[in-house]
């Protein structure tokens, strides 16, 4: 951004352009030569907080589910459902995690979820590689549609 | 859970800027915004990374180049970056819609009524509905196949307007 600034002065439409965009527009009117850089700097500042906060509000609304299924992992039943919503278990219980092993069939569930996840891995990869090549480099009548026909089907 | 009108975190949200969220999943109005807040959260990862391999790939030069010129953040990021990941957001815009037009799974742990008035029945739940629950094999069948080239059509309308505004660089 600063090596943009020093550069660009010799044309100077494009350059005149810049500040109004980002609105240091009043601050490089205000110190008209000595104080350039340093308008450039706060502008950025400035718009790194902003950004920053923007970011941050983001990444909370993705992570607070995640956060709420582990904050309900360590309720107890009534727990669950208390009003108002606790976010920090009040009975702050580990057992459910206990249940995991005794409660129902997990491993072998873990298991066929591997098994059908590496077979599908394998064979999907192979054959969508011949496939893949197939539409890449061959030439066969109605490819393109036959392309399609396979991408709308997935 | 999220979704819930007295508990559920969408609400609690909403209660901390002063809003008395809705009962999402029991009302006509908000059942389909509900679903799609879902599909958004539950697809961003995905569409993020694509985005962020085709952003890196970027080569840095054409940056420099046009800031040499004199072009602004905004014409670098309108002139550059867009075209440069064009194929990328063609890519995840036919691929969202094809998945959006075929949503159920979302759909059916949600809503497994339908939701209210039907009104999140989507095609693909109301096929799943007609064949295992009633039993309708025939007439779900049939669907399935409009529906498939229903996706087709739209499928093809794309790489058509994709075609046409293809962008290249020499």
């Amino acid at each position: 951004m600063s090596a943009q600034h020093v550069i660009t002065t010799p044309p100077l439409e494009p350059t005149q352009e810049l500040p109004d965009g980002s609105g240091g527009a009043g601050k490089s009117a205000s110190r008209p030569t000595g104080g350039r850089p340093r308008s450039t700097k706060e502008t950025l500042r400035l718009g790194n907080v902003i950004t920053t906060l923007v970011l941050s509000v983001g990444a909370i609304v993705m992570i607070a589910p995640l956060a709420w299924t582990f904050s309900t992992s360590l309720k107890t039943k009534d727990g669950v459902f208390a009003l108002p919503p606790q976010w920090i278990p009040d009975p702050f219980v580990w057992e459910n995690y206990a249940r995991i092993w005794t409660a129902g069939p997990l491993l072998s569930g873990i298991q066929n979820s591997l098994i059908v996840a590496c077979s599908v891995t394998i064979v999907g990869s192979l054959t969508s590689a011949l496939a893949a090549f197939a539409f890449a480099k061959m030439r066969m009548p109605f490819k393109n549609v036959l392309f399609l026909g396979l991408l709308s089907g997935s | 859970m999220g979704f819930n009108g007295d508990f559920g975190l969408i609400n609690q949200g909403l209660a901390l800027v002063g809003i008395d969220g809705p009962n999402w999943l029991q009302d006509t109005n908000t059942v389909k915004p509900a679903l799609i807040i879902m599909a958004i959260w539950k697809g961003l990862g995905y569409s993020m990374l694509l985005y962020l391999a085709a952003l890196q790939s970027v080569p840095r030069y054409l940056y420099e180049a046009a800031a040499l010129d004199g072009a602004s953040a905004w014409q670098q990021f309108r002139h550059i970056t867009i075209p440069m990941v064009r194929p990328v957001t063609f890519f995840l815009i036919v691929t969202s819609i094809i998945g959006g037009s075929q949503i159920f799974v979302e759909i059916n742990i949600m809503t497994p009524t339908g939701g209210p008035e039907f009104q999140s029945a989507s095609i693909v739940w109301y096929i799943w509905q007609k064949a295992f629950d009633n039993l309708q094999m025939g007439y779900a069948s049939a669907m399935s196949v409009v529906l498939g080239l229903l996706v087709f059509a739209i499928t093809f309308i794309q790489f058509r307007l994709n075609r046409r505004n293809q962008f290249s660089i020499d």
